[in-house]
């Protein structure tokens, strides 16, 4: 860093520093926010295709779950069994405060540098 | 009909044979909330077995500590293996003039004077000491590599025979050349007689490949996972021994061109003998320490 570029170049801006988190994880934070305590894998799958309009597999959610949770955004754990699933337990998710704070960031970050740009086509 | 309906189960049978390998792939509790989710969906099938395979991909290959241990086990492997190949076609080559002489070249006459066997008792013991370093040395690289990755042994033990038989077609690559001091294309000059009919140029070195190469780094790769029933001060001998074996195998190969001493002789031309003590100590080491963790047990259960 010096005074005529003020940004520390020995640091790999793309690889290296955390900027804020991916789409797919505001996606998934946003959908278990919205679903408060119904929060769970196939719950959270249903909410993201409908925003989406596409297929999410079970692979991205569940992987990219476990990431998020290493980081700390959100918690997950093993909740009651029901009879429409078979008898099987379903993996609860809840946003952590630290999740929260992201997806704000992130949403804010977008609103920002979205602030006068028009994507009509005409 | 009746085929249709046939094909319809082998199909429904091979979906469901991989449904299983997929869904025990999983951790226990995620085995639970996917198919739970699944049954929820109501995707069952093809999809079902996508998605499981999705999730099982993402999970084994994507997880990157175990992608980098298979790129370094891959990497160790053909490396070895290479190095391998290399002593295994050398002494292929070395040996088949005199098997050639021997065999091919004898009959109930020659057989009787003292002429033919005086060399053959002066070389013979020689080759047989060759094939048994080389045979230790390969059990040895196969102990090293077993240990150096318990997750992947099966690579290795996959990669192995592979790069093998890719050798033994393709041939040892020329870019070798560039950085092992042993390496140099097949010469049969002055001795074109012996290597003109395939057994001596091909079946010769294939034979010892397989069995001094792949049979007993397969054995040495095996014999890795009783590693860990010696004691601490036992196994880090039985490793430093390995590294070192390992370690000179690879100087004897790469160091030296790099040191300048390429043309002082003997150094320059670098055999099995020169390596065989080292790999010969390994397997010794740990038969030895195979006795002794046995007798340690029969005292412990006498006790």
């Amino acid at each position: 860093m010096n005074e005529f570029y003020p940004i520390d170049i020995s640091i790999d801006y793309y690889h290296n520093v955390y900027l804020m988190i991916g789409e797919f994880e505001y996606l998934l934070i946003t959908a278990a926010a919205r679903l408060g305590e119904d929060a769970y894998g196939a719950a959270i799958r249903r909410e993201i295709e409908d925003a989406i309009g596409k297929r999410c597999s079970i692979g991205a959610l569940y992987t990219t779950l476990d990431r998020m949770e290493s980081k700390g955004f959100v918690k997950t754990w093993m909740g009651e069994a029901t009879s429409e699933r078979g008898g099987r337990a379903k993996r609860m998710v809840r946003v952590t405060t630290k999740g929260m704070q992201e997806a704000a960031g992130f949403y804010r970050t977008i609103t920002r540098i979205s602030e006068g740009v028009s994507w009509e086509l005409n | 009909m009746g085929t249709e309906l046939r094909h319809a189960l082998s199909l429904e049978s091979v979906m469901t044979l991989w449904t299983n390998l997929a869904y025990r792939a999983l951790e226990p509790a995620e085995r639970e909330a996917v198919f739970g989710d699944l049954c929820e969906i109501g995707e069952n099938g093809w999809l079902a077995l996508r998605e499981l395979l999705g999730l099982v991909i993402r999970r084994r290959v994507l997880n990157s500590s175990f992608v980098r241990s298979c790129l370094t086990t891959g990497t160790l492997t053909i490396f070895t293996t290479l190095l391998l190949a290399l002593l295994a076609v050398r002494i292929a080559d070395g040996s088949a003039i005199y098997l050639w002489m021997w065999i091919n070249n004898s009959d109930s006459v020659i057989l009787q004077t003292a002429g033919f066997w005086n060399p053959v008792l002066e070389v013979a013991p020689g080759l047989i000491f060759s094939y048994i370093a080389l045979a230790c040395c390969s059990w040895t690289c196969g102990l090293l590599l077993g240990w150096s990755s318990r997750r992947t042994r099966w690579l290795s033990a996959v990669l192995l025979p592979a790069t093998v038989v890719w050798i033994a077609i393709c041939g040892l690559p020329e870019s070798l050349g560039h950085i092992l001091i042993q390496w140099s294309p097949r010469d049969y000059f002055g001795n074109e007689t012996v290597f003109q009919g395939i057994s001596y140029r091909s079946v010769l070195p294939a034979t010892i490949e397989l069995f001094l190469v792949v049979l007993p780094t397969w054995w040495g790769i095996r014999r890795s996972s009783t590693l860990h029933r010696f004691k601490v001060s036992a196994r880090f001998f039985l490793l430093l021994l390995c590294f070192g074996a390992f370690g000179f195998l690879v100087a004897m190969n790469l160091i030296w061109p790099r040191i300048q001493i390429v043309g002082i002789w003997p150094l320059r031309y670098s055999r099995l003998p020169e390596i065989a003590p080292t790999a010969i100590l390994v397997p010794i080491a740990y038969c030895f320490l195979l006795v002794l963790h046995r007798l340690n047990l029969r005292t412990t259960d006498t006790g």
